[in-house]
């Protein structure tokens, strides 16, 4: 299995050594384009990097709607808490079987029902779909690092609070191929501002949409 | 009795309406078509024609309206219907399809489903949308052509489903009955290109050629049980996210050759495999299917014909837009039959379809066929063997 990570990234350095930066990545796929939905995750290289403030906790929601989950992707620290929402006017039969759910999740949700909290305490990407409408699909990224989160529409993401230091910065996509090695590059963050773009190889968008027969 | 069994489902339909995100939902749509054929007699009207439309000059038809929706009855149970209205059509509405599927949860990489009713057997590649149609042509291929006439499984089929990471293996396998004529359009009449879906309750016309004097009409009711015995198929499917998917069926009717009630059980098995797939932007569909059916009339002679056929189709998509060019290739040839009985064939078609959807509920395509082919039972109309039809068709289908 093959990937890249394109080394073109740019690092901009500003004043204020020591203060813990805003780190923005651009991330693109392989013809460049701007790419959604992306997780990266960061993960200081010399363990003694400053701790910098940690993300405060909440619940992620994940709503139904139209037949679909939103958000696609839900990027959830390990330890925190998922709910699933059904704003459709259907049942949904939500579930996974993915060994990082223990133990692996069902439950029906009437329209307008909200889900038990489901404590995620696995790190790794949890797919969970619905057995009635076997076209949706919601991809989990439980994760153990302190700075992660997923790219806007522009392909753009923005991590707070980083300390200055270097670190590996590891990439997932729902379409990245099965199999392949997570891309992952290094940054070196210093001052309160650092970017860098970063590109990564994924596979082809489906071609066709099961509910879209233009 | 099936009669009341139609109502109901049609009653069933126009409660649920259209709409998405509901447990009751379902849809409909009203396909027009403005025809020009430079072709033969169709075969609706008992002429040697490969279209579906045959030598009217240029006329606007009603090809179909339609009405299909599925009922969630429990979150492991759901009930679908299709029901058509075709002008051509012996009842004025007709099911295409009707099934109950049962596909509890699994929490692990295996499922299992069952389903039963009347449904098509897991062939096409192309006819993806709604009612059974493509979203790329008008006029499937002459495989798909032939399964919408000829095939409907009216049993039970059970699949097991393994999900992997990126790809999913699916294998089914079905018992059926009331499918005993099969293939009989294959042998005495030939492969044809039409989108004339044969309805469950409807019949399909063969050539007047095959009538005594060659000028009466002549029938078969596809979907009749003839030797009170079943049939099965089974498949098995590869779909991969990033490549595509395959498919592989053997399918036969198990019909009894020498069996007669009214008309001939026709002993029809054939081997199919398709793939969906692309290169880029280009999607490719591809199939290729042979098989044979025979009868044996008096009990000590097979008539047995061989049919094979195959096509290729791109297509490209932008947006609203979508282009398609397939190339078609079919093929019989009858074995044991008396020299003035000949029915081999062999042709060739091309389809060119462009499709606009420029809003939800309206999708214009024009597309031109052509088909060439050779078939000895033309000399019945006074015809040449060889002949090539045409027939160009601006489609609008508004749905619901």
């Amino acid at each position: 299995m093959r990937f890249h990570l394109a080394l073109s990234f740019l690092l901009l350095t500003a004043s204020l050594p020591g203060a813990a930066a805003t780190l923005k990545l651009q991330i693109s796929d392989q013809g460049g384009k701007s790419l959604a939905d992306a997780v990266a995750s960061l993960y200081p290289e010399a363990p003694d990097v400053a701790p910098g403030k940690p993300m405060p906790p909440h619940d992620h929601f994940i709503d139904q709607k139209d037949e679909t989950f939103v958000p696609l992707v839900e990027v959830v620290p390990l330890g925190e808490v998922v709910i699933f929402r059904n704003s459709d006017r259907t049942r949904h039969h939500v579930y996974t079987f993915s060994p990082l759910a223990t133990p692996p999740f069902d439950f029906i949700l009437k329209p307008n029902e909200v889900s038990a909290p489901i404590h995620l305490t696995k790190p790794g990407v949890i797919p969970v779909g619905c057995n009635i409408h076997d076209f949706m699909i919601n991809y989990l990224v439980v994760t153990d690092s302190r700075w992660a989160a997923k790219s806007d529409d522009k392909g753009s993401v923005t991590l707070a609070d980083v300390p200055p230091g270097t670190y590996t910065v590891k990439l997932w996509h729902p379409r990245l191929r099965p199999g392949a090695a997570q891309p992952s590059q290094t940054v070196t963050v210093a001052g309160d501002q650092a970017s860098a773009s970063l590109s990564m190889t994924v596979m082809a968008p489906p071609r066709e949409d099961d509910r879209d027969h233009y | 009795m099936r009669r009341l069994a139609l109502s109901l489902v049609v009653a069933g339909l126009l409660v649920a309406g259209p709409g998405r995100g509901q447990d009751l939902s379902g849809g409909g749509y009203l396909d027009l078509r403005m025809v020009n054929t430079g072709s033969e007699r169709a075969p609706v009207d008992g002429g040697p024609g490969k279209t579906r439309y045959g030598d009217d000059g240029t006329v606007v038809h009603l090809a179909e309206a339609a009405l299909y929706g599925n009922l969630q009855l429990t979150e492991d149970i759901l009930v679908f219907a299709d029901v058509r209205y075709e002008p051509s059509q012996r009842t004025a509405v007709d099911l295409i399809e009707s099934y109950v599927r049962y596909r509890p949860l699994s929490l692990s990489p295996w499922r299992w489903s069952v389903k039963a009713g009347a449904f098509f057997p897991p062939v096409s590649e192309e006819n993806t949308s709604p009612g059974w149609t493509s979203p790329w042509t008008l006029t499937p291929s002459a495989i798909n052509s032939w399964v919408g006439e000829e095939l409907r499984t009216i049993g039970a089929e059970g699949k097991v489903e393994w999900r992997g990471e990126s790809d999913r293996i699916e294998a089914e396998v079905a018992v059926f009955g009331w499918n005993d004529t099969a293939g009989v359009a294959l042998a005495d009449r030939g492969w044809a290109m039409t989108d004339r879906i044969t309805g469950v309750f409807d019949r399909l016309r063969l050539p007047n050629a095959l009538s005594t004097g060659g000028k009466g009409a002549v029938w078969r009711e596809p979907f009749s049980e003839i030797d009170n015995s079943p049939g099965w198929y089974a498949g098995v499917s590869w779909k991969h996210e990033d490549w595509g998917k395959l498919d592989l069926l053997y399918y036969d009717n198990e019909a009894n050759p020498s069996a007669f009630d009214q008309e001939y059980a026709w002993h029809t098995r054939f081997i199919s495999a398709g793939t969906t797939t692309g290169v880029g932007p280009v999607t490719i569909l591809a199939q290729v299917m042979s098989g044979t059916t025979t009868i044996n009339p008096e009990g000590d002679e097979d008539y047995d014909t061989d049919f094979q056929a195959a096509y290729l189709l791109l297509g490209y998509r932008l947006g609203r837009w979508r282009v398609a060019a397939r190339a078609d290739f079919f093929a019989t040839e009858a074995r044991n039959y008396y020299a003035p009985m000949r029915l081999s064939e062999h042709g060739t078609a091309q389809t060119l379809a462009v499709s606009w959807a420029p809003i939800d509920s309206l999708k214009l395509t024009l597309e031109g066929l052509r088909v060439d082919s050779w078939r000895t039972q033309r000399l019945s109309y006074g015809l040449s063997p060889g002949q090539v039809d045409h027939q160009i068709q601006l489609g609008a289908k508004l749905s619901f």
